[in-house]
């Protein structure tokens, strides 16, 4: 599903270069759990960031299905991440003024129909969060937060997500929960990219990379 | 989840970012309406009170003596009336000269009274402009005589009058004016003409300047150019006074146009644009999950521009009830001469609906292109 060839990157700030991402070379097949792993500044999140079409590298080449991504028009690239991508933020990086039903929709690529909103009910439904449909993110804990970015992403059917730090807010229980969608999502036949500190996702990966200071350490 | 809902519910939750940006958009609508109406208000006025005050150019025969001409209040020397013709050819928008009257003032003695007699031409305006005549409209055959000779020769409105063989009508309620003018007779020119059997001379041509020159210019060395380059045999008198408060009131009503309102528009549309910085600042984070979520460029500025826009059409509604309000309730006040004719544009109220979104939106420009260019990644990873 994602080739990544010598693929590095290198941000420049008042004249001083830092890599963050070293000729990172890797293949995540279709289906696929893969955890990475790594201290901080290792470039967990640059690497997630640059397989979801966020951040173009500096050198190499990102492939996805076959396509260079960064090869594809910014509109290609955009409509790409919305059909394919889900993403999962540390943060939840919700809408604060729209509802809960209101933050998945956001994810439709266009005007949402009546079948986008079933699904987006059934979603909100299976996560837990039917009850607060209404709500807004800043009524909710951070579990309740966590499980609503991961209602979004997975409300187009996306065949890849991308989890950075998903677990990092949140208590084990929550963060066992969390990860257990997300491995209902794999079992399912979907593939996930999910960026930790932590042994939360341990008992679900099926494959472990470790970064450290931009570079490939152990796969 | 459509844009505009999604605008609605941005303003909702930012509500004092919102409330400001109309503030600010709302007091530009409500001064460009004011003083939209308000120089209009003072137009009128101005023309309504300078027209009152009178013609502030004479122009006489170049031979005459200037002695006699304070003296006796008008010129001994005749000119061919033709030459009112010659100037009111060259009535343009480019002159500094307008409302030409031409006049044959004579004294006259009417049974056994003293008085002076004044033929007046028809007024010239420049074409276009539309301009009323000043003063009255003496129809054919009549006559508008001041009070002393109304009380002297015991007339009043509708009686008749002869003047040498002819018959006229006075038209006029005689009122003291404590002037030369209650000691006057004023008909057509041609009547006096014929009265005095001086056929085609006039002894005066009346004038006003055009309110068209600025403080830095001495407009009577301008006038006496343009008019000497047409009527060379004329000297120009300008009564000074009369001269600087038209323009005294002229300039103040420009410096109101061309300085006050400018800067106020250019604070205002700051304002909206430091709050639209600051909005897009507040949203990095939405932006970058909205770009996570595949949203283009175009959804991104969308929803700064829709946001500047509807605030506009808001601002544009309540900034035109405030400046129609304001104008209306102080208007009359200001312009006691000319309260009646104060009055709502709707036409204005209109191009403030269309106006003040592009306005709000073309403001907001700039910080929904920062919005559209901000890299999604460094916000996303400021976790």
């Amino acid at each position: 599903m994602i080739r990544c060839d010598e693929v590095t990157k290198i941000f420049r700030k008042n004249g001083s270069e830092v890599t963050s991402l070293d000729r990172f070379t890797a293949v995540i097949g279709a289906g696929e759990f893969v955890a990475v792993r790594g201290p901080s500044g290792s470039g967990k999140t640059t690497l997630l960031l640059t397989l979801g079409g966020m951040q173009r590298p500096s050198a190499g080449l990102v492939q996805f299905s076959g396509r260079d991504l960064y090869g594809l028009s910014p509109a290609d690239r955009a409509g790409l991440r919305s059909a394919e991508i889900g993403f999962v933020f540390q943060m939840f990086h919700l809408v604060p003024y729209l509802d809960l039903m209101g933050n998945v929709l956001l994810a439709s690529p266009g005007k949402p129909g009546p079948a986008v909103r079933q699904r987006a009910g059934e979603l909100l439904d299976k996560l837990g969060l039917a009850e607060r449909v209404s709500h807004r993110p800043g009524e909710l804990s951070a579990g309740e937060r966590q499980r609503l970015a991961v209602a979004r992403a997975l409300l187009n059917r996306p065949k890849l997500i991308l989890a950075d730090e998903p677990t990092g807010n949140l208590d084990p229980e929550n963060a066992a929960e969390v990860v257990r969608h997300l491995a209902e999502f794999h079992q399912a036949g979907g593939t996930v990219v999910l960026v930790t500190h932590g042994t939360a996702a341990d008992t679900h990966a099926d494959r472990f990379l470790s970064l450290k200071q931009g570079r490939l350490l152990a796969d | 989840m459509s844009l505009w809902s999604h605008i609605f519910g941005e303003i909702g939750f930012r509500k004092l970012n919102a409330l400001f940006s109309l503030l600010g958009l709302t007091l530009a609508v409500t001064v460009v309406v004011a003083s939209q109406l308000l120089a209009d208000a003072d137009e009128r006025e101005t023309r309504r009170v300078t027209r009152d005050m009178g013609f502030n150019l004479r122009l006489i025969s170049a031979e005459t003596d200037l002695g006699q001409f304070y003296r006796d209040g008008f010129s001994r020397n005749e000119m061919d009336s033709a030459m009112l013709d010659r100037l009111a050819t060259q009535l343009t928008n480019n002159v500094s000269f307008n409302h030409l009257v031409g006049s044959l003032r004579r004294e006259y003695t009417i049974n056994g009274q003293d008085i002076l007699l004044i033929g007046l031409s028809e007024t010239y305006v420049a074409p276009g402009q539309g301009k009323k005549p000043m003063g009255v409209v003496i129809k054919k055959g009549t006559i508008h005589i001041g009070s002393e000779v109304a009380r002297k020769q015991k007339k009043k409105r509708n009686d008749t009058m002869y003047l040498g063989e002819r018959q006229f009508t006075v038209a006029n309620d005689p009122i003291e004016t404590g002037t030369p003018d209650d000691i006057t007779i004023f008909t057509r020119l041609e009547d006096v003409q014929s009265v005095l059997r001086l056929e085609g001379k006039i002894n005066e041509i009346e004038a006003i300047d055009c309110l068209c020159l600025t403080a830095d210019q001495d407009p009577l060395a301008i006038l006496r150019q343009e008019i000497g380059n047409i009527l060379p045999e004329v000297q120009v008198v300008q009564m000074r006074t009369l001269a600087d408060a038209r323009a005294k009131q002229r300039q103040t009503r420009e410096k109101v146009n061309q300085f006050v309102l400018p800067w106020v528009l250019v604070a205002c549309a700051v304002w909206v644009a430091l709050l639209a910085v600051l909005n897009v600042r507040d949203r990095r984070q939405e932006i970058g999950i909205l770009r996570a979520l595949g949203k283009g460029g175009g959804r991104i500025a969308g929803l700064f521009l829709g946001k500047a826009a509807l605030l506009g059409l808001m601002a544009s509604v309540f900034g035109a009830a405030f400046g129609t309000w304001a104008i209306l309730e102080f208007g009359p006040s200001l312009f006691p001469v000319t309260k009646k004719a104060i009055q709502a544009s709707p036409t204005l109220v209109w191009q403030m609906v269309v106006a003040t979104p592009v306005f709000a939106a073309f403001v907001s420009f700039i910080p929904a292109m920062l919005a559209v260019s901000h890299d999604p990644a460094e916000s996303l990873r400021e976790d």
